[in-house]
C-alpha cells in the first residue's frame, strides 16, 4: 500500500510536540480507543492555513462493508491535522494513494495531496462549540462507513455542485445566455473593489475600444455530466483537460473552434487581452437521466489571447509580417504541451438578480435619539433594522459584519444590485446614510465579526449604550456576555421558517446576562404549545450556513420585513425601560396576524465546579423545589436538559423532567426509570434545533438531610460520567434538599484538555 | 442478511451462523456455570441463546455441530439440549436439535481416557442413537472403525451413506442458491480417525463455509481445535484435488484459541513462523478479511511470551503479520470485544457489499442514549 508523504514526522510520539490543545486531546482520546491506533505524530504546513499538528492514525472501522464497491478499506491510514490558527477546524486526510477519488463530500485540496473528508455539516466556527475529540473520531468512522455503503448522499438531497466554490466569483448579467450568442455585442469584465468578485456586462461591439483592457470570453456549452464527486479546482488548463476527459469531454478542439470564431476573417492584433473561459454544464443524477441543474463555472486564463491561440494551433502570423496581426489557422496543429501548462484561476459564476420592485415599509414616526448603538450582523434582518432606524432617525450606529454582499443576498436584503461585492457593513452603512444629506456620519462600518478581538470592534462596543446582536448564531452574544466593558445586550433573530422571531434583552444593570436569557428562552420553547413549531424547518442547527450539505432556505422578504418591523420597534421600546425581556412572535401567513408570547424572566445564578461554570436561574430552582415537595416523604428525580459550550466551559441548565412512570422511590432512595424518556429528550432536541439535550440527572433528598451527595449519589455520578466519557462530555448531578437548597456536582471522566 | 456470531466463552468455542432464511447452525457449546453470576466476564451462554431463540420465535436449532468432543466444546450442553436417546434429557423447555453434526470420532471413540467426560459419553450415546434411527444426524468421514460399528449394530454402510459426508464433499442439506450457503468439508480424513485413539483434535471438523448474498461470494474458513500438520494436509489435499478456491477466506477462525501449534511445532521467541503450507493458507485472505480468535484476552507482557497455555502472543503476532500483508481488516479476540471488561457476542453481518461488524454503538449516536435507555443506579440520602 503506497501512502502520501504528508508533513514531517517526529522521531517519537510524545504529545509534548503538539502546539494545539485539540491535538493533545485527540491524542489522549485515540489512546483510549481500539479503533484508532496512533502510528506517528508530526507537523504539516498548509499554504493557506499555515502550520498544523499532525497525528497519523490507522482507523479500524468494523462498520465498513468488506466488499464495498468503492474500495474503502476497513483499516485506513489517516492524517488528522490541527491548525495552529484556531480559525480553521481539524481535518481528516486519507493517506492511501489509492483511496477512492470520486467520493462526494470531500474538501478542496491542492493537486497531489491526500483527500480531505468533509466531516462537518456546518462551518467550523459553529462546529467548535460542540466539538470534542471523541465525537470527531466517531464522525470519521461514520463518514467512512456511509461513504463505503454509498449512503453519504441521500436520493432526496440536491445533486452535488460540479465544482467547489472558488474564492473568486464572476457575476454574469441575467440575460447572458442570449447575449453571448449576439455578434453585435461584446462581453466586458469589471473588477469590483475587493478583487474577489468580477462583474461582466455586454456593450455594442462598435463601441468597444480596441486592445484596451479587453477580455476575451471563450464560452463552451459542455452538455451533460453525471454528478458524483465534486471536482477539485484545477490549477492549469492541462489538469482541467484531464478532469473533463474523465467525464468524456475533450476541451482542446472546443477551445480551438471558439478562438477561431472570435478572430473571424479580419484577424486580431497582439497583445489582444486576457481570456475568461466560461463552461456551461448540465448536471444529471444518473447517466441518461434528466438535467437537474445547470451550472456555470469560469476560469481566468493568465495568457494573452493570441499566445494561447498560437499554442493551440488556432492562430498564426504570416512570417515576415511585423504588424502583429494573427489569423485563424485551420490546420489545428497543437504546438507541444505549452497550452496545458497554462495557469488558470477558477472563478465561481453567479447571475445578477433582477431588482425586486416592491418593498413595503411602515414608516416609524420617531424623533432622533442621540444614543450610541452597535449592531452585529447586517444580513437580511440586521440591514433592515438599520434601514428602519435610519428612516426614523433613531441612534448613532456602528455596523459590524465581515461578510461580502453576494448577488443572491439581494432577494432578502435592503442593499441594491450595485453593492454586490462590497462588505455588507459598508453597503448598509452607505445606504442608511443615503437616507440623509450627504456625508452624514451616523453610520459607521467595521467589516469584522462582532465577537472578534480587534481593537476597532472592542472600542466601538466599549463606547456604546446598547449592542444589538442580529447575527445568525447565538455564539457572539454568549462570548460577549462576560467580556469586559460591554454595555447592555439585545439579541434578535428570525426563526428558520421566517414566520417567527425572538428578542432577548438584558436588564439595564446587566444583572441577568444574555446567555442566561438564552437558556430561559429554550425552557419556554419546551414548556409551551407554540414551542412545538417555533423552530420548525431547522436543518439540525440554528445556523443558516454554507456547509456543503446545506440546502438553501426559502424565506420571503415579506416575512423578513414583517418580523423585522416588529423587532425593530420592540428593541427600541424595550431599551427605553430597565427591565430584561424575552419576547417571541409568530405570524400566520394566511390571515396575516402576528401573535405575541409572554415569557417571564427569572434571576440567574452561577456555580463553578471542576472548572465548569454552571448557569441556572431562580425559575428552575423553584420548579425543583415544587417537584420535591409534591412527592414528600418520598424522594423524586429525573433528567436534566440543557447544553454545553465547550469553548466557554459552561453548562447551561434549561429544564428538568419529571420522573418517568417506571421510576422507583422511597423516603431514602430514587431510581430513575425510562418510560417515555427518550421520546421527551428527542422532542426537546427537535424543538430547539438540536441545541438542548441530556446533560445529567437530578433527585431530591428528604427533610432534615443534607443536599450533599451520599455514597450512592457519588456512585451514580461516577457511573454517569463513565457513560458520557465516550463523547468526552461532563455530567451534571443536581440534588434538591430542604427549602429548595441545591447541590451541583459536575463530573468528567476524560482528561482536561482545554 | 446472513450473520456469523462468536460468543465470548473464554478459552473455548461457540459460534453460530444465522442465514437470511432463518436457519440457525450452532457450532460447539461452552457454558461456564459461574457466568450466571456477575463475577465472570464470560457470557451466560444458555441465557443468551435462549434470548436469541425467543426473539426469533424458535425452540430449536436447525443444526448443532460439535467440531470434536473436548470439554471446552461441549461444556454443560447436555442439560441445555433435548436429547432423543433417553427420557431424562427431554422436556423442561430444553432446546431441540433438528440435525446433529459430529465427526466420526465422536461415534467410535471408546478408549476410557480422562478426556472422555461424562458429557462426552452422553453425546456419543445421542449420536449413536440418531445414527441407529437413521435420522437427525450427519457424520463426517467413514473410517473402517465406523463401518465396524455399523456392522456390529446390524446396519450396512449403504443404509447410512446419505447421512455421511467425506472430506472433499459438500454437505447436501444446504444449497448456495437456495440457502445462500454451502458447507465444504475439509476434514476429518479417514487416516486421522483410524490413526489411533488419541487423535481427537486431528479428527475435528474443518469447513469452508461459502456464503452468497446478491452476487457476492464470501468464504469462511471454519476450524475447531486443529494443529499445523492437519492444516498442511488440508492445503496439500485441496491443491491436489483442484479445490484451492476452498482455501480462500474473508473470515478466518483461528484454530485452538490462538495456539502456536496450529502454525508450527516451534513457538518462536517473538513471533511464530508458520510452516510452509500453513503460510500458504494464511496468504489466502482477501482484502478487508477478518480473523477471529475464540479465546481469553491475548496478553503481550513479558510473562505472556513464556506462557504454556494458549492464547499465545507469538501466534497472534504471526496472524497479525499476515493480516496486514493481506490488507486485512482486523484480528478480533472474543473475550476482548468490544472490551475485555464486559465482552459481548461478536456479530458479523453479511450483505452483498461485504461483512460488517455489528456494533451496539451507532457511530452517530450520542453516548447519553445509553444512560437514558437504562434506569440509573440507586441514588438517595440513604448512605
Amino acid at each position: 500500500m503506497t501512502e502520501y508523504q504528508f508533513g514531517e514526522r517526529f522521531e517519537n510520539n510524545s504529545p509534548s510536540h503538539f502546539s494545539t490543545n485539540y491535538a493533545k486531546a485527540l491524542n489522549d482520546a485515540c489512546e483510549k480507543r481500539k479503533d484508532f491506533e496512533i502510528i506517528s505524530i508530526g507537523v504539516v504546513h498548509d499554504k493557506y492555513k499555515g502550520q498544523a499538528d499532525l497525528i497519523i492514525v490507522e482507523c479500524n472501522n468494523g462498520q465498513v462493508p468488506t466488499k464495498n464497491d468503492l474500495g474503502i478499506l476497513v483499516r485506513e491510514p489517516l492524517a488528522l491535522c490541527f491548525f495552529h490558527d484556531s480559525k480553521f477546524g481539524p481535518e481528516a486526510r486519507a493517506l492511501r494513494k489509492s483511496f477512492p477519488i470520486n467520493l462526494i463530500h470531500t474538501n478542496v485540496v491542492p493537486p497531489g495531496e491526500p483527500q480531505s473528508l468533509c466531516i462537518y455539516y456546518e462551518s467550523w466556527h459553529a462546529a467548535e462549540r460542540t466539538w470534542t475529540p471523541q465525537k470527531f473520531l466517531k464522525k470519521i468512522l461514520w463518514w467512512l462507513a456511509e461513504a463505503a455503503k454509498g449512503t453519504l448522499h441521500p436520493e432526496d438531497q440536491p445533486v452535488e455542485r460540479v465544482y467547489f466554490n472558488s474564492p473568486y466569483e464572476l457575476v454574469l448579467p441575467s440575460d447572458f445566455n442570449a447575449k453571448i450568442q449576439d455578434d453585435a455585442l461584446e462581453f466586458l469584465l469589471y473588477i469590483t473593489q475587493e478583487k474577489k468578485l468580477f462583474k461582466g456586462d455586454f456593450v455594442e461591439t462598435s463601441k468597444v475600444e480596441e486592445n484596451k483592457n479587453r477580455i476575451y470570453p471563450l464560452y463552451i456549452d459542455l452538455g451533460a455530466i453525471v454528478h458524483d464527486a465534486t471536482f477539485l479546482l484545477p490549477a492549469t488548463l492541462g489538469s482541467l483537460d484531464d478532469q473533463l476527459k474523465q467525464k468524456g469531454h475533450d476541451i482542446a478542439p472546443l477551445l480551438q473552434g471558439n478562438i477561431k470564431e472570435k478572430v473571424g476573417e479580419k484577424g486580431v492584433k497582439e497583445p489582444a487581452g486576457k481570456v475568461l473561459l466560461i463552461l456551461k454544464i448540465s448536471v444529471q443524477r444518473h447517466d441518461g437521466g434528466p438535467t437537474e441543474s445547470e451550472e456555470f463555472v469560469a476560469f481566468w486564463i493568465t495568457k494573452d489571447f493570441t499566445t494561447l491561440g498560437q499554442e493551440l494551433g488556432s492562430l498564426f502570423r504570416n512570417p515576415g509580417n511585423t504588424d502583429g496581426i494573427f489569423f485563424a489557422d485551420h490546420c489545428n496543429t497543437i504546438h507541444g504541451s505549452a497550452w496545458r501548462s497554462t495557469d488558470i484561476m477558477p472563478v465561481d459564476v453567479t447571475f445578477a438578480v433582477t431588482p425586486e420592485d416592491a418593498r413595503t415599509f411602515s414608516g416609524l414616526n420617531v424623533g432622533y435619539s442621540s444614543f450610541k448603538g452597535v449592531i452585529g450582523g447586517v444580513g437580511a434582518l440586521g440591514a433592515t433594522m438599520v434601514e428602519l432606524w435610519a428612516k426614523g432617525g433613531w441612534g448613532d450606529w456602528t455596523l459590524i459584519d465581515d461578510d461580502l454582499l453576494r448577488s443572491h443576498n439581494i432577494v432578502r436584503h435592503v442593499a441594491k444590485e450595485k453593492y454586490v461585492g462590497c462588505y455588507k457593513a459598508d453597503a448598509v452603512a452607505h445606504l442608511a446614510a443615503e437616507n440623509f444629506q450627504q456625508n452624514i456620519k451616523y453610520f459607521k462600518a467595521i467589516p469584522e465579526q462582532l465577537n472578534s478581538q480587534s481593537e476597532k470592534v472592542k472600542a466601538a462596543i466599549k463606547t456604546a449604550d446598547l449592542v444589538v446582536d442580529a447575527t445568525t448564531t447565538l455564539n457572539a452574544p454568549r462570548d460577549l456576555a462576560h467580556a469586559d466593558s460591554v454595555p447592555r445586550i439585545a439579541s434578535v433573530f428570525l426563526t428558520p421558517s421566517g414566520r417567527g422571531s425572538a428578542l432577548l434583552i438584558e436588564d439595564s444593570n446587566r444583572d441577568i446576562k444574555i446567555d442566561c436569557l438564552e437558556a430561559q428562552y429554550y425552557r419556554a420553547i419546551l414548556n409551551n404549545s407554540w414551542g412545538e413549531k417555533h423552530l420548525q424547518g431547522h436543518l439540525g442547527n440554528i445556523v443558516v450556513g454554507a456547509g456543503c450539505r446545506d440546502i438553501s432556505m426559502i424565506m420571503s422578504f415579506e416575512d423578513v420585513s414583517l418580523h423585522t418591523a416588529c423587532l425593530t420597534k420592540q428593541v427600541r421600546l424595550c431599551s427605553q425601560t430597565d427591565l430584561p425581556a424575552i419576547r417571541v412572535w409568530h405570524s400566520d401567513s394566511v390571515t396575516g396576524s402576528v401573535s405575541y408570547e409572554q415569557i417571564d424572566v427569572s434571576s440567574c445564578f452561577e456555580i463553578t465546579d471542576q472548572e465548569w461554570r454552571i448557569v441556572c436561574d431562580d425559575g428552575l430552582q423553584a420548579k425543583l423545589k415544587e417537584k420535591r415537595n409534591a412527592t414528600l416523604p418520598n424522594e423524586t428525580g429525573g433528567v436534566i436538559l440543557g447544553y454545553i459550550d465547550q469553548k466557554l466551559k459552561s453548562i447551561f441548565i434549561v429544564d428538568v423532567l419529571d420522573p418517568p412512570t417506571d421510576s422507583g422511590s422511597s423516603p431514602n432512595h430514587f431510581i430513575r426509570g425510562v418510560e417515555g424518556l427518550n421520546d421527551m429528550i428527542e422532542d426537546a432536541a427537535s424543538r430547539t434545533a438540536n441545541i438542548v439535550g441530556y446533560i445529567g440527572e437530578w433527585h431530591s433528598h428528604p427533610p432534615f438531610t443534607s443536599p450533599l451527595p451520599s455514597g450512592d449519589d457519588k456512585k451514580l455520578v461516577n457511573y454517569l460520567a463513565g457513560a458520557l466519557a465516550d463523547d468526552g462530555l461532563p455530567v451534571l448531578m443536581v440534588i434538591v434538599g430542604s427549602d429548595g437548597d441545591l447541590n451541583f456536582t459536575v463530573k468528567q471522566q476524560s482528561d482536561e484538555w482545554r | 442478511m446472513h450473520s456469523v456470531t462468536f460468543y465470548p466463552v473464554g478459552n473455548g468455542d461457540t459460534s453460530q451462523i444465522v442465514l437470511s432464511n432463518g436457519k440457525r447452525i450452532l457450532f460447539d457449546f461452552r457454558h461456564i456455570n459461574k457466568s450466571e453470576g456477575d463475577e465472570s466476564p464470560e457470557i451466560d451462554l444458555k441465557k443468551q441463546l435462549r434470548k436469541e431463540l425467543d426473539e426469533a420465535g424458535k425452540d430449536s436449532f436447525d443444526v448443532v455441530a460439535f467440531t470434536h468432543g473436548d470439554k471446552d466444546h461441549i461444556e454443560n450442553s447436555t442439560d441445555f439440549f433435548e436429547l432423543q436417546h433417553a427420557k431424562k434429557y427431554q422436556g423442561d423447555d430444553r432446546i431441540k436439535i433438528k440435525e446433529l453434526w459430529v465427526p466420526a470420532a465422536m461415534i467410535i471413540e471408546t478408549a476410557p481416557n480422562d478426556k472422555q467426560s461424562s458429557e462426552f459419553v452422553i453425546w456419543r450415546q445421542e449420536a449413536r442413537h440418531r445414527l441407529r434411527e437413521g435420522k437427525g444426524i450427519r457424520v463426517f468421514s467413514k473410517p473402517d472403525k465406523l463401518k465396524d460399528w455399523l456392522k456390529s449394530e446390524g446396519i450396512t454402510v449403504d443404509d447410512r451413506r446419505h447421512l455421511i459426508t467425506d472430506a472433499g464433499q459438500l454437505v447436501p442439506d444446504f444449497d448456495l442458491n437456495n440457502d445462500g450457503v454451502e458447507f465444504f468439508c475439509h476434514s476429518p480424513f479417514i487416516k486421522h480417525v483410524d490413526g489411533g485413539d488419541d487423535l481427537r483434535n486431528e479428527a475435528a471438523l474443518i469447513f469452508n463455509v461459502r456464503f452468497k448474498k446478491g452476487n457476492t461470494i464470501f468464504d469462511y474458513f471454519l476450524v475447531g481445535d486443529s494443529e499445523w500438520e492437519v492444516l498442511e494436509d488440508v492445503v496439500r489435499i485441496s491443491k491436489k484435488h483442484d479445490n484451492e478456491d476452498r482455501l480462500a477466506w474473508d473470515l478466518f477462525y483461528i484454530p485452538h484459541h490462538c495456539s502456536y501449534l496450529a502454525l508450527s511445532d516451534d513457538k518462536g521467541e517473538k513471533e511464530t513462523v508458520p510452516k510452509e503450507l500453513v503460510k500458504e493458507l494464511l496468504c489466502k485472505g482477501h482484502i478487508n478479511s477478518y480473523m477471529v480468535s475464540s479465546s481469553n484476552k491475548v496478553k503481550s507482557d513479558a510473562d505472556a511470551y513464556a506462557q504454556t497455555q494458549p492464547p499465545h502472543i507469538q501466534a497472534k503476532n504471526c496472524y497479525n503479520n499476515y493480516l496486514k500483508k493481506n490488507l486485512g481488516a482486523d484480528l478480533c479476540v472474543t473475550m476482548e470485544e468490544p472490551n475485555a471488561t464486559t465482552p459481548e457476542p461478536l456479530v458479523f453481518e453479511i450483505e452483498s457489499n461485504g461483512l460488517t461488524k455489528k456494533s451496539a454503538v451507532v457511530a452517530a449516536a450520542v453516548s447519553s442514549i445509553h444512560v437514558t435507555s437504562n434506569p440509573t443506579p440507586r441514588a438517595g440520602a440513604n448512605d
